[in-house]
């Protein structure tokens, strides 16, 4: 089971039924089409780009995370975003190989407390990076 | 016969620049200290700390963030760009 992120981008200008279309529509092609699972959706709304797209300076942003086991789940998922007209940008991360290093990062810390309160050594953050230039 | 730079008693040769003579801070990976286990491309303000005027990634040399954490940064702000979330440029 892997786990993704998708992001994508639609224009400002949309009528409130066309972006419910949209969202909703995602949604649904990934649950029944493309065997997603666990689908979670946020919106973050309408937001100012950090530079122009198409044209527009702010877009709606919407986020899905979901699971899938099937290979091509991502393929089929952009291939269907790309084709969209009211989808200006979309991006789909691999979240399950970023969570495992999350969580080693997360061990390794708790190690490192662990030792400089041990040692009552309060510097012990700083030795690692000797760094000068 | 060199010019601007002056051997101290000891033998040691010194920097030319100024600068070099007075105390200097030890740099340390801010996300290190903070505990920050894994940089997400969603965090704006966080990474937004992490480009130059002109929206370049500060280099390593300047802040002082580990091998680590500069590798998750970039990525990120990476990310972040291709959503326009964060520029490219700036002018």
């Amino acid at each position: 089971m892997k786990q993704y992120e998708t992001v994508i981008v639609s224009p400002p200008n949309l009528a409130e039924a066309d972006l419910e279309a949209l969202v909703t529509g995602v949604q649904t092609e990934l649950a029944e089409r493309f065997g997603g699972t666990n689908i979670v959706v946020t919106r973050w709304g309408k937001k100012t780009l950090a530079y122009p797209i198409k044209k527009f300076n702010e877009g709606y942003y919407v986020l899905y995370e979901y699971e899938s086991d099937s290979e091509d789940c991502v393929a089929k998922v952009e291939a269907r975003l790309r084709i969209n007209e009211n989808v200006m940008r979309y991006m789909t991360i691999r979240r399950d190989e970023e969570r495992k290093s999350e969580a080693r990062m997360k061990e390794r810390f708790a190690k490192r407390k662990k030792h400089a309160s041990d040692e009552g050594d309060s510097e012990a953050y700083g030795d690692d990076f000797e760094m000068e230039e | 016969m060199a010019f601007g730079r002056r051997d101290s008693k000891d033998g040691k040769k010194k920097s030319f620049y100024k600068k070099d003579y007075l105390f200097k801070r030890k740099k340390y990976c801010k996300f290190c200290d903070t505990g920050v286990a894994f940089i997400d491309y969603k965090d704006v303000k966080l990474m937004g700390g992490y480009l130059r005027e002109r929206a370049k990634i500060v280099p390593r040399r300047i802040s002082g963030t580990c091998s680590i954490h500069q590798r998750q940064l970039t990525t990120a702000i990476k990310r972040a760009r291709h959503l326009a979330l964060l520029p490219f440029t700036q002018d």
